[in-house]
């Protein structure tokens, strides 16, 4: 069976036709390829040196975490097929019988202990798995197929830190650099996939392990070729070049949409895009009156004036025309299906009146002057949804002036609290609100490690107290209780930042094929089936 | 060069070279500088690499060891010690050397840079004297209106609309990638591999389009100008062949500022090909360059941007001692 399109047209050079068939399948036989077109390339094939997706993406495929996590990143039994809490700082994990590595090692406790053990020796990664290992005080096992986990302090999550680890055969030498790795050497996992070939920037070639526990591969080899450019990416897959893709940009959406030859398939993703408003200073930057003059107090501070901004914006017109449908109307930090999510919390509704006359109400019935920043190479169209929002804002009175510039700079200045309000975005992959409100809500704390992207320095003891609650909870009934509450908190009583969209992301997938998506995004290939 | 020169010339060759490359060590070194004092005024590395959520201390433990806490001149000399070693530095984001990484791309970029340069002079060349010789033929009208199109139209929107027409629409060659390839002389080359030869055909196309219309025009305006000389009807009227006067008198006449266009032309497709590349998805330098900056991973801007000075002086070294080969009144010694 040879997954590629056909093409649809040929012209008199039937045989350049020919040779275009052979060089496509390039063996010659009855080995069935699967060739998937990213956005993205990993960083390395060393599953401990980076936790960007786009890394993770090819850890995935080859590798396994002591935890997984489903398409909606509910975390279920992986290498670990149960866990239970001794006592609070004492884990017990039961592990899967009967799984081999790659090379034929059987799967242990031992692989366990090496590979957490190892993570804080990876050197030089600037997204490192550390933090999910500080908690790990020691590992022990207890024979062959239990470890129990000591801990340094309680972790009523220790299930999502568990779902980022990824699992190495004990014997891989401890000398091993990246090196080692990115040539191929000791890349040996458990997963669906054996390790082919990498050509960085180019492929990775990827063959199905027969021996794996798990969903089993419905094609022999994998090659994922990564294509950075949006329409390349749909060309390839066009031209039968490829047969899934990833990331597809709405523009091309609609185009394919009409293309009988393709199915698309969409979910919504983990990233949260919103409005980050200065709600700490008494004079910030690029808030000024309406004569351009800087003024002494600053009207971010007034939550009336942060619901005005949030009334005045049309969401749904926002997601409708801007990203031509490609995102939902958010009104919170996670999307339905993720922990922490509130029904009750509905994104603002779109009230111009009301705007104006919460605006009147804090003593601006006049509006004032600010300056919109955003980044312009970060998120799909955020230029364009920037200067959209600083319509929306002028429709209330206020004077817009909208600043766009390349995330290397705009990234740096906004940490250091060079602006006054901007757009921003954050990637809840932990599939749960907790990360994220802490790290964009919690009043600001180095030494414990909070508020880390609070940038405008938001801060409600009543908030914290909610997130360091469900941050103890053991409970997860209750623990999302307190992260529901936090969300109402900073939500809809503070209008602490302005939830705008949660960003869609979209496969596109020659006919033949299916794939039900997933919010990490991810392209897990032993999950392509074959259809009729 | 033994036709130009002669008797003491090879002294002379070699003082111009010695001169050249201490010339070109301080243009490096000055370029180094730049690259540093640039990357720093753009942003930091560490709020671009560093995961969001990261705490406090990953982020001070990452900029420590990236030694990005220390003043800038400290970074600096680090660097220049460092790179008299040979070692530029290892990327912030992959952690290999830097060098390592740009010259694994090498061979993909040279390979279509070449191309694109035989298609440049294969095809630029012939056109333009002939449309030089017979500038009122139609045929003639027709190459200088292609040409024109070659100088105004994008090469983004050039290089998509090849992958439609060729390879959506026709099917006749892939949409992308570099194709097979083979083991030669210890760098792997698509060139030599048939597959290797059908995913460079669309790109070198690409990439030659401009050139090809600026070398058609330069070409054409040489050849008319040296048609109407007198030492050209001295020729004819001495009844030469006309193949003779064409490839031995006009070519070698009209060269020199053709082969300067192609020396700086080259240089520039080397180093700037990334429109191209990211079309045409082929793992090569210029990608390399664009996403480096876009993350802030100064080792390898830096290391990229210096071997760039260093081909472009390569380049025009060569450029000149072409010169000198092609012109005999040009003196090396005449160059400061």
């Amino acid at each position: 069976m040879n997954a590629r399109f056909e093409t649809r047209r040929r012209t008199f050079a039937v045989c350049a036709a020919l040779v275009f068939f052979v060089g496509m399948t390039g063996i010659a036989g009855a080995q069935s390829v699967l060739r998937i077109g990213n956005a993205t390339e990993p960083a390395s094939l060393d599953p401990q040196y980076s936790t960007t997706g786009a890394t993770q993406q090819a850890s995935q495929q080859i590798f396994e975490t002591i935890v997984g996590r489903d398409r909606n990143l509910r975390v279920v039994p992986s290498l670990a097929v149960s866990w239970k809490e001794i006592d609070p700082l004492t884990w017990e994990l039961k592990l899967r019988q009967g799984v081999k590595f790659h090379d034929g090692k059987d799967f242990g406790a031992d692989d366990i202990i090496y590979s957490i053990k190892r993570i804080p020796r990876v050197p030089d990664s600037p997204s490192s798995y550390k933090r999910n290992v500080t908690a790990i005080k020691d590992v022990v096992a207890v024979d062959s197929h239990t470890v129990r986990l000591l801990l340094n302090t309680p972790s009523p999550q220790l299930t999502l830190d568990l779902s980022f680890i990824y699992i190495l055969p004990s014997t891989t030498p401890v000398d091993a650099t990246i090196d080692d790795f990115n040539k191929g050497k000791y890349v040996i996992g458990s997963g669906p996939y054996k390790f082919v070939e990498w050509v960085r920037g180019d492929r990775l070639v990827l063959d199905r392990n027969p021996a794996y526990w798990g969903q089993k591969s419905s094609f022999d080899r994998v090659i994922f070729r990564p294509i950075t450019n949006d329409p390349s990416r749909v060309a390839a897959l066009l031209a039968g070049d490829v047969d899934i893709i990833d990331q597809v940009s709405p523009v091309d959406q609609d185009r394919l949409r009409k293309d009988s030859r393709v199915s698309l398939l969409s979910k919504p993703a983990a990233t949260m895009l919103y409005i980050h408003m200065d709600s700490n200073r008494d004079k910030s930057p690029f808030i000024t009156d309406k004569n351009g003059k800087p003024m002494d107090k600053n009207p971010l501070k007034d939550p009336r004036v942060r619901e005005a901004l949030s009334l005045s914006i049309n969401r749904e017109a926002l997601v409708e025309r801007i990203l031509n449908g490609a995102a939902v109307p958010a009104g919170q930090f996670v999307p339905e299906g993720m922990v922490g999510y509130a029904p009750d919390l509905l994104p603002d509704p779109y009230d111009v009146e009301r705007a104006k006359k919460l605006l009147a109400e804090a003593g601006y019935p006049n509006g004032f002057g600010l300056t919109l920043h955003s980044p312009n190479d970060r998120y799909l169209n955020d230029e364009q949804v920037a200067q959209t929002i600083g319509q929306f804002f002028a429709r209330i009175g206020i004077d817009v002036k909208v600043q766009a510039l390349p995330y290397s700079v705009f990234g740096t200045a906004a940490t250091k609290l060079e602006y006054s309000i901007f757009l921003m975005g954050f990637g809840n992959t932990t599939g749960d609100a907790a990360r994220g409100m802490t790290a964009v809500l919690a009043t600001y704390d180095t030494a414990a490690g909070l508020g880390a992207n609070n940038r405008g320095r938001y801060s409600n003891p009543e908030f914290d107290a909610m997130i360091k609650a469900a941050a103890v909870a053991t409970d997860e009934v209750k623990r999302e209780e307190y992260l529901q509450n936090a969300a109402r908190i900073a939500f809809d009583k503070d209008h602490a930042i302005l939830p705008l969209y949660y960003q869609t992301t979209t496969w596109a997938l020659r006919k033949g094929l299916s794939y039900v998506p997933r919010m990490d995004e991810y392209t897990l290939a032993n999950y392509v089936t074959l259809v009729k | 060069m033994q036709a130009a020169l002669c008797g003491k010339e090879p002294y002379i060759v070699a003082v111009f070279i010695i001169r050249r490359l201490l010339q070109s060590v301080i243009l490096v070194l000055v370029m180094s500088l730049l690259v540093f004092l640039g990357v720093y005024a753009i942003g930091n590395p560490a709020d671009i690499l560093i995961a969001p959520d990261a705490t406090e201390a990953e982020r001070t433990e990452v900029i420590r060891h990236f030694g990005l806490d220390q003043p800038l001149p400290v970074q600096y000399g680090k660097f220049l010690v460092n790179a008299l070693k040979g070692d530029l530095g290892r990327s912030f984001k992959f952690n290999e050397p830097a060098l390592r990484l740009i010259s694994e791309r090498v061979p993909a970029t040279l390979e279509l840079a070449f191309a694109a340069l035989l298609i440049t002079i294969f095809m630029g060349i012939p056109l333009g004297l002939y449309a030089g010789f017979k500038p009122d033929a139609l045929s003639s009208k027709i190459i200088m209106g292609f040409s024109a199109f070659g100088f105004s139209v994008p090469v983004f929107w050039l290089g998509l609309m090849m992958v439609m027409v060729f390879a959506v629409f026709l099917g006749w060659l892939p949409a992308s990638g570099r194709g097979e390839t083979v083991n030669f002389l210890g760098v792997q080359v698509s060139f030599l591999t048939w597959d290797g030869l059908r995913h460079m055909l669309l790109p070198a196309l690409n990439l030659s389009f401009f050139k090809l219309s600026l070398i058609i025009r330069l070409t054409r305006a040489g050849t008319q100008e040296v048609v109407r000389s007198d030492y050209i009807k001295y020729a004819k009227a001495k009844g030469l062949k006309p193949a003779r006067i064409i490839l031995v008198h006009v070519l070698k006449n009209t060269l020199i500022p053709i082969i300067t266009v192609l020396g700086m032309e080259f240089g520039r497709t080397i180093a700037f090909a990334t429109i191209t590349e990211t079309i045409f998805a082929r793992p090569a330098m210029g990608k390399l360059i664009i996403d480096s900056i876009s993350i802030l991973d100064r080792p390898v801007i830096v290391a990229y941007l210096m071997m760039i000075v260093i081909m472009f002086i390569v380049i025009n070294l060569v450029v000149d001692i072409i010169y000198s080969v092609l012109d005999p009144r040009v003196r090396l010694e005449e160059r400061r």
